[in-house]
């Protein structure tokens, strides 16, 4: 297959592979074939015939995506022959297509429109019954207007192939051949809006923005993605300042030509109802809009007047903000800067490097013999990331997952093993046993098969999800991956929360480190929790969802004297007692800088301007640096530079902890990490995701013995009790989940003041 | 009459249950299967043999058997998978070897799968033939496997053949031997796109040969050297089952060497019934160009004479039509047929078989126009040749056919808005 | 599932299963398409989506094959399924006439089951390959050839 050949191409001599298929050869040669069903990213399907050409020596014409190269082949696209076999397709396309294109969403960048311009006719022969095909409802992400579609089945493709769960069929044949779910449901892929990119016309279309604008009104501007550390490349679709659309932008290195739905809607949360847009002081239950003036004027005297200080930043906030947030708090004497908020082991915090990352680039997954994850859902957690390690898994990487729970992975994986959290370090620690052993008795235990498995491969990545970093033992399951890596060659890898977790540490966002990881004296955040601050600052994250323990974060708050939010969403004066919000950019409006999981930088510039008087942060923070006295240095592109400076600071890591294990031994546990639409509050005020039934699903999942250990046999609700607290929950039966466990995504509103996750908590009769 | 009538497929016929293994050894059936077991011959040689027995596929396509088996590569996992979707209208000679020689099938496979190194082999019957041709078919199998002509390490010869019984469940386009393959593999009956073909990229992905039932079952003949093989012309040798139906006076399938006059044919089935006269024929199936009756009574059933006649032997199929025949209605109910019967992939088949179907049933209501000619002869061309598989040829070339032969009667149509033909 | 395939139809679609290799489950499902409609009349998506189960597919793929087919009924039919053959060969020689008749005899049309549930008259569009005993058609799969109005009535008076 790998024969450099040479082909004639519309007269041209062109260099090729043989069996390379016609059509690539064209496009990279920058010769346009008319096409439909072909895309580059997946398999062939050569249904749509429109792209036929004229091959010398073949019976007819031949279709340039699935004819493959020949040597001495001779190929014509543009002639008499060839224009006749595209232009016959198209007049079948068009014989029951609908004229609506002026009421069509697609308008204006349909594939179906701008190649009915050149190879359509005038006038239809067709005069028959034309048909009509009813819209089925897919969820609140796709909207339908199936009478269009031209079945070319890349968006049916795209769920078997890239989605990993075939939710799109074409049922029925022939005329009648209809795309669609057969039985009605929403689509519940987290890649879900692909298909809108993917369909040639309008029948498949953002449903957030239906109707909204016309595709030829519409201002790009190139962003990034603002909730996980992929950073997929995407662009902001806006008309007259406001944002109406989100599409990829591809990206090889990084998300190729795809987006998750998170990245792809999260923009509706700019105009959500709740947004923050003017300064606001609390009077009693109810807030007060005041002036920036009076508003900075009352931060910087809480700041002045507050004793200790704690400051917790989302992991979202670009290097920027990171930077001039810990700059602000430190100055006025903040012990805690944080952006770990979920994470509640912090001790050996010197054993880790200078940021977190993923071990390799995102597009090198595939080059691993061997790809390990412990603690994490891919799926949830970086969609795009769980899309490369099962192209990699597909390529021939092996994959092996240790959770807590079995989750819902769309590929198969090499081995996945459902286990206590209770015993995870106890598998470390037998991995790394049997490695110096070298057992060569059968490998029944999966510990002695890993052992083998990342001894044997060459190159073999070991990561550790979000449920291993936010573990009670934390900092030994990492000192012990770390060990276990360093005597297996193994390369190790984090997988922490938010889209700039490494731009957070290298700003200094860390209780034990500042700037380029140099160590400061800190308090860390469980200390800061158990002797509660003079005041509280919380930048883009929410107390009430975005930590650890939102009962304790509740006790801590109502300790402190004063809390300052520098917020997007207006939280309910009741519940979370600031005194002070100050109005931030969120998704879509940001400009800076983002650091992904590999330490790419990627720089971002605003798509629109903010809402009401909400201003830049990082600028704000400026102020209130200048306004308390401190003068904030470098302006502009040098604190970037001054950033990009810190990278080459050495952190040596320090030895790991010896500690004791925190994690209660005996109890039932609740394990738990965010779903994939509660991450952050951007994306909890993105609307259409909200109405998800990934979004919407909230369930205890548990052993159906756990179940009857308690009476519970057959219940189909239960109340979970913590800290005194208690809710009742829909059960899932599970008998994949740990006796000793039961499954609880955390980061949701609904759960109230339930508590920590990886606590033991008490099930009883709802 | 006819000589070298009912010899090869047919053989066992005339015998006592000619379904079973002893009607079947009676015509020396299992001797070939049984020498192979014996022998060990190289696979090449009976390849040879194939080749050089001239044997073309019968199917519709006509492809040298011998250089479709020389297509098989030696592999590890590789198939034979028999074709026993006979659906094309108007054959069903498939169905008669089902019921009455079946052994002779499963002699052709077991030695197909040999030559081709394939263990395993499936036929794969229309679920129509559920009844009567799947029980047969199914006893026989039991049958053979019961007197150890097939399994693993056959009577001790190290030759392992696994043959099974499939059903389809009722698609027309499963005829087609990709959209056989996907529809065994549990999928729709979608045709693939060749390059790959079956020999190379078959069932699950593994080399496969399909051959029709009629094309396997001559086989264990073939190589048994019955003198009834030693028939036919240059190009078109041996026997063909030729189905005749229609308005024939006794209409049947006959197994007749290639090449014979369709006159002959014509007068083993009694003629045009009812002293009419003859009108028109399709010699192979519906899929293929009609042909007018002076140029039908002067031809020979061969692939060669039928091909330059511009129509094809295709299935063997041998409809006949008498003087009262409405020929635009004809085809509007085989066009009605490609309509149903198109998978949907293709868009030109798709889109175009419902085209053609509502142009004719406009015209035959009598709401024809002027027009409607233009798009009968200008659509049919769009859809030939542009298609994965060759259903939209099939659905192009009865049109183009009748148009050929019959404008007048569309013409007639059109003009009066009824039936040129009188009524029988 | 298992209320729906009982561990007998499970067993009759394991006998499709065994004859394809054990990795390549989803050859089986059309043997077992067709037997979950032997048992219950015709096919449901849940009686779909027990099939995807049993076959560890994506229901989507069921659901594709289900329709694809027309083999397979998706809505209750009588019990015995009556096809008369139209195509061509049989068109030639009163097939379509027969056709009516048994339409005016059963007072139903072509797709319709009779209102005690006895017989379905199939809306066959393929040919059936009985075209050298035209007209004909099929009763549950077997052949009835030559037909006449009265014997084609015959046949279906002895229908229970």
């Amino acid at each position: 297959m790998s024969d450099p050949i040479t082909i004639t191409l519309d007269g041209r001599t062109v260099e090729a592979t043989a069996g390379e298929m016609l059509i690539a050869v064209a496009d990279r040669e920058g010769i346009s074939i008319p096409r439909f069903c072909y895309h580059p990213k997946l398999s062939v399907a050569a249904n749509c015939r429109m792209c036929l050409v004229e091959v010398s020596g073949a019976r007819g014409p031949a279709p340039a995506c699935s004819t493959p190269v020949v040597d001495g082949m001779e190929v014509q696209t543009r002639s008499e022959p060839a224009r006749d076999a595209q232009r016959a397709t198209m007049e079948f396309l068009l014989i029951n297509h609908p004229l609506d294109c002026p009421i069509c969403d697609q308008g204006g960048e349909c594939e179906l429109q701008d190649l009915a311009l050149e190879y359509g006719s005038d006038i239809s022969r067709y005069s028959e019954a034309r048909r009509v095909v009813p819209d089925p409802d897919l969820g609140s992400l796709v909207s339908t207007d199936m009478t269009r579609c031209i079945h070319c089945t890349r968006c049916v493709r795209f769920t078997e192939e890239i989605a990993g769960d075939q939710e799109l069929g074409a049922f029925g044949r022939g005329e009648f051949m209809k795309i669609g779910t057969y039985v009605e449901r929403a689509m519940n892929s987290e890649l879900s809006g692909c298909v809108i990119d993917l369909c040639p016309v309008g029948a498949l279309n953002a449903r957030p923005s239906r109707m909204s604008a016309r595709a030829w009104e519409l201002n790009d501007h190139p962003g990034i993605g603002e909730h996980d550390g992929v950073g997929s490349h995407l662009s902001r679709h806006t008309l007259r300042g406001r944002q109406i659309r989100c599409v990829p932008r591809t990206e090889e290195t990084i998300n190729e030509s795809w987006l998750s739905d998170r990245d792809r809607f999260s923009y509706q949360a700019a105009s959500h109802p709740d947004r923050l847009c003017w300064p606001l002081v609390r009077h009693r239950d109810h807030w007060v809009r005041v002036s920036w003036e009076e508003g900075l004027a009352l931060a910087a005297e809480i700041l002045a007047e507050s004793g200790t200080k704690a400051g917790l930043i989302h992991p979202s906030s670009t290097v920027e903000e990171c930077f001039r947030f810990q700059q602000l708090l430190r100055r006025c004497g903040a012990e805690t800067v944080e952006h770990r908020t979920r994470m509640s082991d912090f001790r050996g915090g010197g054993q880790y490097p200078r940021w977190p990352t993923l071990g390799c680039d995102v597009d090198q997954i595939a080059e691993n013999d061997i790809v390990v994850l412990m603690g994490g859902f891919l799926r949830h957690d970086q969609p795009i990331l769980n899309h490369r390690l099962r192209q990699a898994m597909h390529s021939g990487t092996e994959v092996w997952i240790i959770n807590p729970a079995p989750f819902d992975w769309n590929f198969a994986p090499t081995e996945k093993v459902v286990l206590s959290p209770r015993q995870w370090l106890t598998l470390l620690q037998s991995v790394e046993r049997a490695h110096a052993l070298k057992p060569k008795e059968a490998y029944a235990r999966f510990s002695d098969r890993l052992a083998r498995r990342l001894g044997e491969a060459d190159n073999a990545l070991f990561w550790l999800g979000p449920l291993a970093l936010n573990h009670p033992d934390a900092s030994l399951l990492y000192a012990s991956a770390h060990n276990l890596c360093k005597r297996t060659g193994t390369r190790l890898g984090t997988l922490p929360e938010g889209a700039n977790a490494p731009g957070a540490w290298l700003a200094g966002c860390v209780a034990h480190r500042g700037p380029g990881g140099k160590a400061v004296d800190g308090v860390d955040l469980p200390s800061r929790l158990e002797e509660p601050p003079d005041l509280w600052v919380f930048y883009g994250m929410d107390p009430a969802c975005d930590v650890t323990d939102p009962a304790q974060m509740r006790e801590a708050l109502a300790a402190a004297r004063k809390t300052i939010g520098f917020q997007s969403f207006v939280p309910d004066p009741q519940h979370l007692p600031y005194d002070l919000l100050l109005p931030i950019l969120t998704v879509g409006e940001r400009g800076g800088h983002l650091i992904n999981l590999e330490g790419r930088w990627q720089s971002m510039t605003p798509a629109v301007s903010p809402p009401g008087e909400v201003r830049d942060g990082a600028e704000v923070l400026v102020e209130l640096l200048r306004m308390t006295g401190h003068n904030p240095g470098f302006a502009g592109v040098s604190l970037v530079a001054h950033c990009r400076g810190l990278e080459a600071r050495t952190v040596v890591p320090d030895k790991p902890p010896k500690d004791a294990r925190r994690l209660p031994e005996k109890g039932l546990l609740r394990v738990g990490s965010p779903s994939i639409y509660q991450q952050d509050p951007v994306t909890r005020h993105a609307h259409a995701l909200q109405q998800t039934a990934l979004a919407q699903d909230l369930a205890l999942r548990l052993h159906p013995e756990t179940l009857n250990e308690r009476g519970l046999k057959d219940a189909t609700h239960a109340c979970l009790s913590q800290n005194g607290s208690s809710l009742k929950l829909p059960l899932v039966v599970d008998a994949q989940i740990p006796r000793d466990c039961l499954y609880l995504p955390t980061g949701d509103v609904r759960l109230g003041l339930l508590g920590a996750a990886f606590s033991v908590v008490d099930l009883h009769d709802a | 009459m006819i000589e070298n009538h009912n010899q090869m497929c047919f053989a066992t016929l005339e015998r006592p249950e000619p379904w079973s293994l002893k009607a079947y050894e009676s015509v020396g059936g299992y001797r070939v299967w049984k020498k192979i077991l014996a022998k060990r011959p190289p696979r090449r040689d009976l390849i040879e043999q194939i080749k050089s027995s001239g044997l073309r596929g019968r199917g519709g396509a006509g492809f040298p058997t011998g250089v479709k088996w020389g297509f098989m590569p030696d592999c590890d996992e590789s198939y034979l998978v028999c074709n026993a979707d006979e659906s094309e209208p108007g054959t069903c000679k498939d169905r008669d070897i089902l019921r009455f020689n079946p052994h002779a099938l499963i002699e052709g496979m077991a030695i197909a799968c040999y030559a081709i190194g394939a263990g395993t082999g499936y036929a794969y019957l229309r679920e129509e033939f559920g009844d009567e041709p799947y029980r047969r078919f199914r006893g026989a199998l039991r049958e053979a496997y019961g007197n150890g002509m097939l399994g693993s390490d056959i009577q001790g010869s190290g030759i392992t053949v696994y043959l099974h019984d499939t059903l389809g469940a009722g698609a027309y386009i499963c005829g087609e031997e990709t959209a056989l393959l996907e529809s065994l593999e549990g999928k729709k009956g979608f045709p693939r796109f060749k390059p790959p073909f079956p020999a190379n990229y078959g069932l699950w992905g593994r080399p496969t040969t399909v051959n029709n039932v009629e094309t396997l079952a001559l086989v264990p003949g073939i190589l048994r050297e019955e003198p009834g093989w030693q028939v036919g012309t240059e190009k078109s040798r041996g026997t063909r089952c030729f189905s005749v139906s229609g308005h024939v006076s006794r209409p049947g399938n006959h197994e007749l060497p290639l090449g014979i006059p369709f006159a002959d044919l014509l007068e083993l089935c009694g003629g045009v019934w009812k002293d009419r006269e003859l009108k028109a024929v399709i010699p192979g199936g519906a899929s293929v160009p009609v042909l007018p009756a002076k140029t039908m009574m002067g031809l020979d059933m061969d692939f060669e004479s039928l091909a330059e006649a511009g129509s094809m032997l295709g299935s063997g199929a041998v409809i006949v039509m008498d003087e009262t025949t409405d020929m635009v209605r004809m085809l509007q109910r085989i066009s009605r047929f490609y309509f149903q019967e198109s998978c949907g992939q293709c868009t030109p088949c798709r889109e175009g078989t419902g085209w053609l179907y509502r142009v004719l049933t406009r015209i035959v209501e009598g709401r024809g126009e002027e027009q409607d000619l233009e798009i009968l002869e200008k659509v049919p061309g769009r859809i030939e040749g542009h298609t994965i598989c060759a259903l939209g040829d099939a659905a192009a070339w009865p049109v183009q056919g009748m148009l050929r032969h019959f404008r007048d009667e569309f013409e007639h149509y059109i003009r009066y808005g009824k039936s040129p033909v009188s009524p029988a | 599932m298992n209320d729906i395939l009982h561990s007998d139809l499970r067993g009759r679609i394991d006998t499709w299963l065994e004859r394809f290799p054990a990795e390549h489950r989803r050859s089986a499902v059309l043997g077992a398409l067709r037997e979950v409609q032997k048992e219950y009349g015709h096919l449901t998506p849940e009686r779909m989506d027990a099939v995807a189960e049993y076959l560890d597919l994506p229901v989507v793929q069921v659901y594709e094959v289900g329709s694809f087919y027309t083999g397979f009924e998706h809505q209750p039919v009588g019990r015995h399924t009556v096809a008369v053959c139209t195509n061509i060969s049989c068109w030639l020689r009163g097939g379509e006439e027969m056709l009516t008749h048994i339409e005016k005899s059963l007072g139903i049309r072509a797709g319709e089951s009779t209102r005690d549930g006895r017989i379905y008259l199939k809306c066959e569009e393929e040919c059936l390959a009985g075209c050298c005993g035209a007209p004909m058609m099929q009763v549950d799969h077997v052949y009835h050839e030559n037909l006449t109005p009265e014997k084609a009535d015959k046949v279906l008076r002895a229908l229970s």
